[in-house]
């Protein structure tokens, strides 16, 4: 009977013999990175794979850079201010010897605790605090999210305290912007830039026509202007504040670089099955090869449930009065999944073209969003099947 | 709708990330040229895919006409740099050496909201009919910007209020002004916001509002984008989701998808409701549809709808 009736669709068994392998990242990384383009429940997804690593027993915690407000509430982390939390899964009637942290990760808050790490001294770290420019970097310089988001994750992976982290990263445009930001970062503290703000002249004894060296001056000076307030003084002060320690973010950038290529970590690229986003994902997919980065699997999440259209369409014919009205209606509905599942299925195909063998799970549609603790740990059971 | 967008010169989309922004941008650039209005649509994230939909072109920091009466260029951060130490430099070679400089990268990196700023300026000059970037082949009447979302759209309408704050006088606070006026004149610029009937789409959507209300930039009807069909009465709710399922046992293998879309419906509506009360105005449906990828014969029928959408302050099910 199932062999008569093969539709588009893949059979539940299909899925589960593909969910398989994704349950054993689950059960082995240390690291699970989600990546993927604003709006497709990248958030969502990392706490649902917390909770299905804390039903397998496991040690978990997912940090999450800036989720909507509901999710915060159910996880429990609104401000801690970058602590963990313990998400209680006793309220959901789980014990599986497994617990789950949740934290936000703070740009602001963990570059505060760096300056106060690295500084010379307590005096000095209060002069960087305190200046003006620190806070338009900690806070709006392009990349300094990402890094501090990284810096974050290396701390808490080398306590040890953990067996897994899931982490949820911010939406990028290219997948490796956030692998990129510390070396954007750096490149504002290192050495050569650092003596060139504190003495802007010294870009211009570089250049070597002294029309240039004119031109840059002016240039310098229109900055200045521009901004107001002594941009390049504070910048300089602010560079000198942290001189001393530029040469310990360098290191701890490098260490941070590394340990997203180690064995134990794996990329996951969280996309939704419409056309627009499988592309963004499709290209993800090549940027994370390229780089040579460890690769997962996908997650493809809001799938409409196939199950809604294995059935054939009803026949309004056969009713009668508010009985045929109906029919129609649910023979358009019927219509409607039809084709949403078919051109689903096509687009996810590609990423299973793209990435033969690779493990790819669906979390189907839900009829309400899940923002309560209790509707992603019904997704984290059925994701553990 | 379309006539709200229509009264204004410049028009940001934006909204949370994945809900059709840029559908939605084109869709009204379309429906703006069928007016016989000369659009240009502004492309501010640098990765933007509305080439795509022109059968691949490459957007560049000029406008070019891609389809009759619709233009599109993006705004290329080297180029406003460029033209920013031009301004200061007035020699072009100069300039172009000066932007190569590591140095100078990451000394304009660290000066807040410079690029934001500069963004602005430009945006302005394609909607100032009488600059100097408007040659004659390029006047437009109407500039839309597929704004980046949310989170960047906020602080990038606020730049020149910021910076009027830090620097009250001088020749930049006379741009600064002049681009404060131009963002809260409502007879001229105005937001638009695109969501979804989705629970987290309106709560963000809510926020971004009161934020825009605050900056005091005029805001258009919120667009609810990818609205399927409202079909079911209430009374056909009510059937589908009673336990068990109200229907005759002929429609009991349907029941399932019914139930399904019945409770979407429900959603959707509640949230729309929820939409309309909490900004006190009306919204605007647009219908889901489904499409390719990039594919312009979809954007048209977009287009088509926002040509008839009624903005409506509630939906109540029932239709047939």
């Amino acid at each position: 009977m199932t062999e008569s009736r093969r539709s588009p669709v893949r059979s539940s068994r299909d899925e589960s013999a593909a969910r398989a392998p994704f349950v054993a990242l689950v059960d082995r990384q240390r690291l699970l990175l989600c990546v993927g383009s604003g709006g497709v429940g990248k958030t969502t997804t990392a706490a649902t794979l917390g909770l299905l690593a804390a039903r397998r027993g496991r040690q978990a915690a997912v940090l999450t850079i800036d989720p909507a407000r509901r999710l915060k509430d159910s996880l429990g982390i609104d401000a801690l201010g970058g602590e963990p939390h313990r998400v209680p899964l006793e309220d959901l009637g789980e014990a599986h010897g497994g617990s789950l942290d949740a934290m936000l990760l703070d740009a602001k808050h963990t570059f505060d605790a760096l300056i106060r790490r690295y500084a010379i001294s307590e005096g000095a770290a209060e002069r960087v605090l305190g200046n003006r420019i620190y806070h338009s970097i900690s806070t709006a310089l392009a990349g300094s999210q990402e890094y501090m988001a990284m810096e974050r994750l290396h701390a808490i992976a080398s306590e040890g305290r953990y067996d897994l982290l899931v982490v949820d990263t911010p939406p990028t445009h290219h997948a490796l912007d956030f692998l990129e930001a510390p070396e954007r970062l750096t490149a504002l503290l290192s050495s050569r830039a650092a003596a060139i703000l504190q003495n802007p002249t010294l870009i211009l004894s570089r250049e070597s026509s002294r029309l240039a060296q004119a031109a840059l001056a002016a240039v310098l000076r229109g900055l200045e202007r521009f901004t107001g307030f002594e941009l390049l003084r504070d910048v300089g002060e602010f560079v000198a504040g942290i001189e001393g320690f530029s040469s310990g973010f360098q290191s701890r950038a490098a260490e941070v670089a590394a340990f997203l290529r180690e064995r134990d970590t794996a990329f996951l690229l969280v996309t939704t099955p419409e056309p627009a986003r499988v592309g963004e994902t499709l290209a993800f997919h090549q940027e994370l090869a390229r780089a040579g980065l460890p690769f997962g699997g996908f997650i493809v999440n809001r799938v409409l449930p196939a199950d809604l259209v294995r059935e054939p369409p009803p026949d309004p014919a056969r009713e009668e009065g508010r009985d045929a009205a109906l029919a129609r209606k649910l023979a358009a509905v019927h219509q409607h999944f039809g084709g949403l599942v078919e051109a689903e299925r096509a687009e996810i195909a590609q990423l299973e073209r793209a990435a033969p063998g690779v493990p790819l799970i669906e979390i189907p549609l839900q009829i309400e969003e899940p923002t309560s603790l209790q509707s992603l740990a019904r997704i984290a059971a059925a994701l553990d099947g | 709708m379309l006539a709200e967008v229509l009264q204004r010169r410049l028009v940001f989309v934006t909204g949370k990330g994945g809900v059709g922004k840029t559908a939605v941008t084109l869709a009204l650039a379309l429906a703006a040229a069928r007016s016989r209005r000369r659009v240009l649509v502004v492309e501010v994230n640098p990765h933007g895919r509305v080439g795509e939909y022109f059968g691949g072109v490459t957007l560049g920091p000029e406008p070019s006409e891609v389809a009759p009466g619709v233009s599109v260029a993006s705004i290329v951060p080297a180029i406003i740099m460029e033209e920013f130490a031009l301004r200061i430099l007035r020699i072009r070679a100069l300039a172009r050496r000066l932007l190569e400089s590591q140095t100078f990268r990451v000394v304009a990196a660290a000066a807040p909201g410079i690029e934001d700023f500069l963004t602005l300026v430009r945006i302005a000059g394609w909607e100032d009919a009488r600059s100097g970037l408007q040659r004659r082949r390029h006047r437009f009447d109407l500039v839309l910007v597929d704004a980046p979302a949310t989170g960047h759209s906020v602080p990038l309408l606020a730049t020149p209020g910021t910076l009027l704050k830090m620097l009250p006088f001088g020749p930049l606070a006379g741009t600064a002004r002049a681009l404060a006026l131009l963002l809260s004149d409502p007879g001229r610029t105005a937001i638009a916001v695109v969501t979804r009937a989705e629970e987290m789409a309106v709560n963000e959507t809510l926020e971004l509002a009161a934020a825009i209300m605050r900056l005091g930039v005029p805001l258009l009807p919120p667009i609810v984008n990818a609205v399927t069909p409202l079909r079911f009465s209430r009374e056909e709710i009510r059937r589908l989701l009673a336990e068990p399922p109200d229907v005759p046992a002929s429609l009991h293998l349907h029941a399932a998808a019914g139930r399904f879309s019945a409770a979407r419906q429900r959603t959707a509506e509640r949230e729309t409701r929820r939409l309309g009360h909490a900004l006190a105005t009306a919204s605007v449906r647009l219908p889901f549809v489904p499409a390719r990828r990039f594919a312009l014969p979809a954007i048209e029928q977009l287009a088509d709808a926002l040509e008839h959408a009624r903005i409506r302050r509630q939906r109540v099910g029932g239709a047939a």
